[in-house]
């Protein structure tokens, strides 16, 4: 049981990838501007590590704004949503083209509307957050259950109680299933954000600006730190929120239960 | 929406058991949207403390029935009084036991008793000595802090009762609350629940799909006929409370098991 523990898992499967890495490297002799081995990674990361951290901490800023500004607006509208059928089927689709636009696309123009810095790339993450939330919290708030529902009206309990001892708890594992789907791509949009809206900044800028810096200059090795540091700050987005709900939910919930 | 505070005073008798009400239908009819009959012109009355049983074919409209005696929903004909009150407005003497459980799984066992006396702003230093008092008779003290996720069916139907009963109702609707359980769970639940109704004198409804039920926990069984429901026969169970299990085996008992089940039968057309 113990052996098979510490061989099952995402670990060992990352020790094999950087392995099969660095193989390939070594056996192709790949230059490394073309393909940079995990060492020259590491170099260029140790090398560069001020503004690597300086970048990690503007995207994650960037990332976390427009996360929590979805956060919070996505739950407003998802309860709006859940008010009624009308509101639903008029606004839905609407809200449906800010996950079907190509966020690419629309990003310059928010870049021309908003001026390059922060505020337009925590609106890129913004808008790429906000339609998962909004979905989930909708549907968790209107697929209560209806007996629960009868219980509260024996009661003759107010909306505002409704809301706030059945529907809202009982939409919470929808919410968190719409914050972990968001906290994902929110480092995405917060990136693909900078590489348009901070691109022209003075000085340093995000992980996406400093991709497309290091890339201009042939800088492969530091490129490849920038791309694994995007992704690790996603991974942080996501097992905080995964963490969070695990707060929240791991009492009762089943779907944290079976997966104990 | 409100009560008069004179209603609710009415209703509790501080420290006392409160009684029973009795329960009138007069002519109640409910159709569907699409104008379909569910139930038609029913007459029913119950006197304060009955309990009465309301059996027949699935889709007979015993469940309507029910919710229109608590105001879930309202009839489109007739009337109905709870004691002299219209539903909608003797809401708060009723308590309603639901099929499944329905309990909240983000709540504790003692959380979810006390939803009812949260939900009717009962003052907090009365809210912890009724909650106990009723987690006691139910014999779930020991389990207070649980989760529904950890209760087996049974415990959560006792969970269930005693949320219903913590508001000491003077009406309890139970639309069959143990179809769920094993037949020992059953017959447990049956004898707990008769000790329970000696206790507090509610007047009971009761929803099921099993004579032999029908018969143990009830003074009266309504049989109802299908599409549209209607009653088919009311029948007056004679065996006097308090009901012991030894009553199951009684030949008197497996009788009149035996005549409602015809009875039953006879109301149901064929499939």
């Amino acid at each position: 049981m113990r052996a098979r523990s510490v061989l099952a898992g995402p670990f060992p499967v990352l020790l094999a990838l950087v392995v099969l890495w660095s193989g390939v490297v070594t056996v192709f002799r790949l230059p490394a501007y073309i393909l940079p081995g995990p060492l020259a990674v590491a170099h260029a990361a140790a090398a560069h590590w001020r503004s690597l951290l300086a970048a990690f901490e503007i995207t994650g800023l960037e990332a976390g704004g427009g996360f929590v500004l979805s956060l919070f607006a996505g739950i407003v509208l998802g309860f709006l949503f859940s008010l009624s059928r009308w509101m639903r089927r008029s606004l839905y689709p609407y809200s449906l083209v800010l996950q079907t636009v190509p966020i690419v696309a629309i990003a310059p123009l928010i870049l021309m509307w908003f001026g390059s810095g922060l505020q337009s790339v925590m609106l890129v993450a913004f808008i790429i957050c906000i339609f998962p939330i909004v979905a989930n919290t909708t549907q968790g708030l209107v697929s209560v259950d209806a007996n629960h529902l009868n219980l509260f009206r024996m009661a003759d309990a107010s909306a505002f109680r409704v809301l706030v001892k059945l529907r809202l708890p009982s939409a919470l594992p929808h919410i968190f299933t719409g914050l972990r789907i968001a906290s994902g791509i929110a480092v995405v949009g917060a990136v693909t954000g900078e590489l348009f809206a901070s691109s022209n900044t003075a000085g340093q800028g995000g992980l996406g600006y400093s991709i497309t810096y290091a890339s201009s200059q042939m800088q492969t090795p530091y490129l490849f730190a920038l791309v694994l540091a995007s992704s690790a700050l996603g991974f942080l987005f996501y097992f905080t929120v995964v963490g969070v709900e695990w707060l929240y939910l791991h009492r009762w919930h089943e779907s944290i239960v079976t997966a104990e | 929406m409100t009560s008069a505070p004179s209603e609710l005073s009415a209703r509790v008798p501080r420290g006392g058991t409160p009684e029973g009400v009795g329960i009138a239908l007069r002519r109640v009819a409910k159709a569907y949207a699409n104008g379909a009959p569910i139930l038609d012109r029913l007459d029913l009355a119950a006197a304060p403390g009955d309990f009465v049983s309301l059996i027949g074919a699935s889709g007979c409209g015993k469940s309507t029935l029910l919710k229109l005696i608590a105001g879930l929903t309202p009839p489109s004909a007739g009337e109905i009084a709870i004691g002299d009150l219209p539903p909608s407005r003797a809401r708060r003497w009723m308590s309603f036991i639901f099929q499944d459980a329905t309990l909240l799984p983000w709540r504790t066992v003692y959380d979810n008793v006390a939803l009812s006396l949260e939900l009717e702003d009962c003052p907090r230093a009365d809210r912890d000595r009724r909650i106990r008092g009723v987690l006691e008779k139910v014999g779930l003290e020991g389990c207070r802090d649980r989760y529904p996720r950890q209760l087996s069916g049974g415990m959560k139907m006792r969970v269930s009762i005693a949320r219903a009963l913590v508001t000491s109702p003077r009406v309890l609707l139970m639309d069959e609350p143990f179809g769920a359980l094993d037949e020992l769970t059953r017959d447990r639940l049956h004898e707990e629940l008769l000790r329970l109704k000696a206790l507090q004198a509610w007047t009971a409804f009761f929803v099921t799909h099993s004579v032999a039920e029908a018969v143990f926990l009830s003074n009266r069984i309504v049989i109802l006929s299908a599409n549209p429901g209607r009653i088919a026969r009311e029948t007056r169970v004679p065996f006097p409370y308090p009901r012991t299990p030894a009553l199951r085996s009684d030949p008197a008992f497996l009788a009149l098991v035996a005549e409602v089940s015809d009875a039953l039968r006879a109301a149901t057309p064929p499939p």
